[in-house]
């Protein structure tokens, strides 16, 4: 479906009468409008989309993956679903970083530090914390590690490896000797977004097992799936370890097994049964129809789509277009 | 054609103080002489009074002195007459001054002192502002002489300094005063006073008593300033001094009992100015509807007695006057509208083609004519099963069971058929069948085979009164939506009402633009060059407005008791209209009420008509008088629903035959169970006041 064609079907549906009421509500095209205005502003850039195969202009991937479904009542659906769709922009993650040092971060280590505010030297003595005596350093290479130290203007230890490449290839001895030379007191773990916690429980565990220093862990985003993991974590470093997210996704946000029953958005019932219609008719697995883990999440980043993500919203085969396409990556 | 412009994005360009050189190239005088020339002829006060966006504030901005230097740069001829022209103007914007804030200060007593004491410093804070802005203008007019032809006589500008301050109607606030330039320092500084005291910025007013001892009498000084210049000869003794008063219904926007008190007492000071009728000065005012029309609003400060239209003032009601009729393009409001249009195109547009190049009637070949009834169904697209067609047209309901022959069933299966005016028939005809045909007579229509005169046909009012009706039963049964398309249906929406017009045009015209992005370049249309807007996105487009002005409603104070009582209604008349199969009432897309009992001076009445007025005058409904179809009975008042909201209620705008009757009771059922709180002013919870509230006691205060 064009572009077009989906703005004069949102037309028509306008203009039918629906359900028994006499209000003429414009439901549809208010719907399409505020997708417009998300459309030509945050939403315009979109990474994996800007690949020569795929149309960089949101609203004909939108109107080719409404046009994945032929019946009027899913198409209109997928509609609605696009609007609860959460599209974290570079914008937004450029305030998540900044949100991440000061909210979190700062207080952690003022903490640990034992730096009070009544000390005459606080702002010197956080500073160095801050710059000199903190390994700040991605789980994976999705965590863009340099822009947080840039908009943060954090100077000081300049190798930052991804703690996941490190846990495969380190050099364990080198790294001790790493620490030990630039004093390094305490470690930030950063990843942009945790599903189930699967990828980075590795990392930190060796983390901690092998450099004993305290470290905190600070998802951008965090699925309430990860939550257990993670407090796992916390109680097994015996106090070395903590997190703290700077968004927390609640159960009630997402679809499909982990959503408590009788919560969540207005459209949760007809989107999960109609993932279900799908999986049915285009064979999909049953364990990732509503993302990977069946998490449920209905988030899309910039950079890409998470695979915790609802497969109907990045999922491509032949019969399917996806809204926003995904870039997999290779085993970790 | 740029498709990245919307040259209606900006609705309310009289608010822009940086527009004067675009005010000349939008602003549509062709038609609005008959408010114009009242304003500048001078001799009386003139009220200009009309919705919000009618173009009351665009009229006043013509008395600017900037306006007028605008218009001269521009080469275009200035829209007042001739004899018009000379004048001298200043004035005040309510909203803009912050005069209205002067609520917000208290003198420390009591609110009760406030009440009576704190009118008096606006009465001051008024006359400053505005002899301040002679002044300015007087400068500014003396500096053009070449725009006003030589109006002004600056050479004597420091004697007429002197005059002014010599009058003892500043109680000595001026004195020492010998220069012009002096004057318009004290003058500023005064104002500062005032702008500081509202800001909070000044702790203890007793320790200004040099303000509190000359507080001026409203208008006075306006007066006298007036007088000087013409004594000394700045002005001639011809010359009018107009002073405008926009936007006087924000006296009447009060959050709390204590507000709504100090500022109906602010009102009644200004009222002073109309009712002291100087033959010096006269005054222009801008106002919405509900900050003239109650009768509480006339009364005048340290007097029992209430401005008088014809005598104190000069009404002019722009919506009543100029906008009445607003079907037809020929109509006041019609060719402004269509006026409008056409000059918010070249000035946006002005870059791709010149303005000789451009068609005359933009708005005509943008939007196309509106559809008869019958076009207006051209869309539908229904199965004409029998079935089908017995349900569209009723004729398997319950209730029906066994009154329609079967010979009128074939017959009408048999209209239905035959094409989209076919179907029009037969809804009529059906409506028709289920008639007596008058009061007295019980018997049925359809009692009897269908006729061969077609009466439904043929008996042309009894048919136009039903079309529309016909055509939202016929739609809305076929799973469609009634929908509006056209320059006539536009401004028949828009109400006599500019900005509602522009807005819808705003509307249909992104409607426009994002379809148009989605086309590749050779599929795009021209509206510059005689291309016009599809049908269908101006049909959606309109429907988008109408709900978007809906949820406009609360924006205004109480607007979300009218908005609930709105949506309640609309969708009642709607149904009405549905199920009255018969069509018996053409006219139920409003209610009409007694007048005698709407007048009535019971407390319920007096809250429901305070409830009913204000809808009126915030323009969500419209109110008209007309006669009983019974003889004998009196006058009724009949409401609608804004024009611009029917299409969200899919309820026809037009306004044919009698609506539903109502008591008032009814109504007041009606608005109870719209969940509408009629607030009674007395029974307004008040605060006490807590002067501890005001300290931050961090001991104990016992201690």
């Amino acid at each position: 479906m064009t572009a077009s064609e989906l703005r004069n079907l949102v037309r028509i549906w306008d203009l039918s009468v629906v359900e028994d009421t006499g209000i003429a509500d414009s439901k549809y095209g208010r719907i399409l409008n505020q997708l417009d205005y998300h459309a030509n502003r945050e939403w315009s850039v979109y990474l994996p989309a800007l690949h020569p195969d795929y149309d960089n202009s949101y609203i004909a991937r939108l109107a080719n993956w409404i046009g994945n479904i032929s019946d009027e009542s899913d198409q209109k659906l997928l509609l609605e679903y696009a609007l609860y769709i959460s599209f974290i922009s570079h914008n937004d993650f450029l305030s998540l970083y900044s949100t991440a040092l000061n909210r979190e971060i700062m207080p952690w280590i003022t903490s640990l530090r034992n730096i009070r505010l009544d000390c005459p030297n606080f702002h010197d003595e956080v500073r160095l914390q801050i710059h000199d005596h903190t390994w700040y350093c991605p789980i994976s290479d999705s965590m863009d590690i340099n822009e947080f130290c840039k908009i943060n203007h954090l100077s000081g230890i300049s190798h930052k490896p991804t703690f996941l490449t490190l846990e495969k290839f380190g050099d364990i001895d080198k790294i001790k000797v790493y620490v030990r030379e630039k004093k390094i007191k305490q470690i930030v773990l950063l990843e942009d977004i945790v599903g189930s916690g699967t990828q980075s429980k590795p990392a930190i565990k060796w983390a901690i097992d092998n450099i004993k220093i305290p470290i905190l862990f600070v998802p951008l985003i965090l699925c309430p799936e990860a939550s257990g993991i993670l407090d796992g974590l916390e109680a097994y470093s015996g106090g070395t370890f903590h997190y703290r997210p700077v968004i927390k996704i609640q159960k009630n946000e997402l679809l499909g097994p982990n959503r408590p029953p009788n919560e969540g958005i207005i459209i949760a019932d007809r989107i999960e049964a109609f993932v279900e219609k799908m999986a049915r008719i285009h064979n999909l697995d049953q364990n990732s129809k509503f993302g990977y883990n069946n998490t449920g999440s209905s988030l899309v980043m910039f950079s890409n789509t998470p695979d915790n993500t609802l497969l109907l919203v990045h999922h491509e085969s032949p019969d399917w277009v996806p809204l926003f396409p995904r870039v997999y990556r290779g085993e970790i | 054609m740029n498709i990245n412009i919307n040259p209606f994005q900006q609705l309310f360009l009289s608010d822009d103080v940086q527009t004067e050189s675009s005010f000349v190239e939008l602003f549509s005088d062709e038609v609005l002489q008959s408010a114009i020339n009242p304003i500048f002829q001078g001799g009386g006060n003139v009220v200009l009074k009309g919705t919000q966006g009618c173009g009351k504030t665009m009229v006043l901005n013509l008395l600017r002195p900037k306006t007028r230097i605008s218009y001269y740069k521009l080469g275009q001829k200035f829209p007042v007459q001739d004899n018009m022209t000379k004048f001298v103007s200043a004035g005040i914007n309510l909203t803009q001054s912050g005069i209205a804030k002067l609520v917000q200060v208290t003198l420390g007593d009591s609110d009760a002192a406030d009440c009576s004491k704190l009118p008096h410093y606006f009465a001051d804070f008024f006359n400053y502002i505005v002899v301040k802005d002679i002044l300015d203008n007087i400068k500014t007019i003396g500096m053009n002489g070449d725009v006003f032809d030589n109006l002004v006589n600056l050479s004597k500008k420091d004697d007429f300094a002197k005059c002014l301050v010599g009058n003892e109607c500043w109680f000595g606030s001026l004195n020492g005063i010998k220069t012009f330039d002096e004057l318009n320092v004290k003058i500023n500084d005064r104002i500062l006073f005032y702008k500081k005291w509202l800001n909070g910025n000044l702790d203890d007013l007793s320790q200004y008593p040099e303000i509190h001892s000359s507080k001026t009498n409203i208008g006075e000084p306006i007066s006298q300033t007036a007088v000087c210049l013409r004594y000394v000869g700045v002005i001639a003794e011809d010359v009018p001094v107009l002073i405008r008063i926009d936007q006087i219904e924000e006296l009447h926007r009060a959050f709390s009992k204590r507000q709504q008190n100090i500022l109906l007492s602010f009102r009644y000071m200004l009222n002073r100015v109309f009712a002291l009728r100087n033959s010096n000065v006269c005054y222009c005012a801008a106002t919405r509807p509900y900050g003239w029309d109650k009768p509480d609003c006339l009364n005048v400060w340290g007097s029992d007695a209430k401005l008088e239209n014809r005598r104190d003032y000069n009404i002019v009601d722009m919506d009543k006057e100029l906008f009445l009729n607003t079907e037809s393009t020929k109509s006041i409001f019609g060719r402004f509208a269509i006026d409008a249009f056409q000059k918010r195109i070249l000035y946006y547009f002005k870059n791709e083609v010149g303005s000789t190049n451009i068609n005359k009637n933009l708005a005509k070949s943008v939007f196309g004519e509106s559809p008869s009834p019958v076009k207006r169904l051209g869309e539908l697209k229904i199965d004409l099963s029998d079935p089908q067609i017995d349900r569209i047209l009723g004729l398997n309901l319950v209730e029906d069971k066994g009154k329609w022959s079967t010979e009128w069933i074939k017959f009408l299966r048999r209209l239905f058929k035959t094409t989209h005016e076919g179907m029009l028939n037969a809804t009529l005809a059906a409506a028709w069948g289920r008639q007596t045909g008058g009061a007295n007579s019980k018997l049925e229509h359809r009692q009897s085979p269908p006729p061969d005169d077609t009466p439904w046909i043929h008996r042309k009012w009894w048919r136009k009164e039903r079309l529309n009706q016909a055509v939202l039963q016929l739609m809305t049964r076929s799973q469609q939506r009634f929908m509006w398309w056209g320059l006539e249906d536009i401004l028949s929406l828009s109400g006599g009402n500019i900005t509602v017009f522009l807005h819808i045009c705003h509307r249909v015209w992104d409607a426009f633009l994002k379809n148009e992005s989605s086309l590749p370049v050779n599929k795009r249309t021209d509206l510059l060059t005689g291309g016009m807007i599809d049908h269908r996105i101006q049909a959606s487009g309109i429907q988008f407005a109408s709900n978007e002005w809906f949820e406009k409603l609360p924006e205004e104070p109480r607007g979300n008791s009218r908005q609930m009582f709105i949506e309640k209604l609309g969708v009642l008349l709607n149904e009405s209209i549905l199920r009255d199969l018969s069509m018996s009432y053409p006219g139920g897309n409003g209610i009409s009420i007694s007048f005698n009992e709407y007048k009535t001076t019971k407390l319920k009445n007096n809250l429901l008509i305070d409830f009913m007025e204000d809808a009126v005058g915030y323009g969500v409904l419209i109110k008209r008088e007309h006669t009983s179809r019974s003889k004998n009975v009196g006058m009724r008042i009949k409401f609608y629903i804004s024009n611009i909201l029917c299409p969200r209620f899919q309820i026809p705008e037009t306004m044919t035959k009698e609506p539903l009757y109502w008591s008032v009771e009814k109504l007041y059922e009606f608005v109870k169970k719209s969940k509408v709180f009629l607030l009674d002013s007395s029974n307004i919870i008040q605060r006490k006041s807590n002067d501890d509230q005001l300290l931050l006691r961090f001991e104990d205060p016992e201690s």
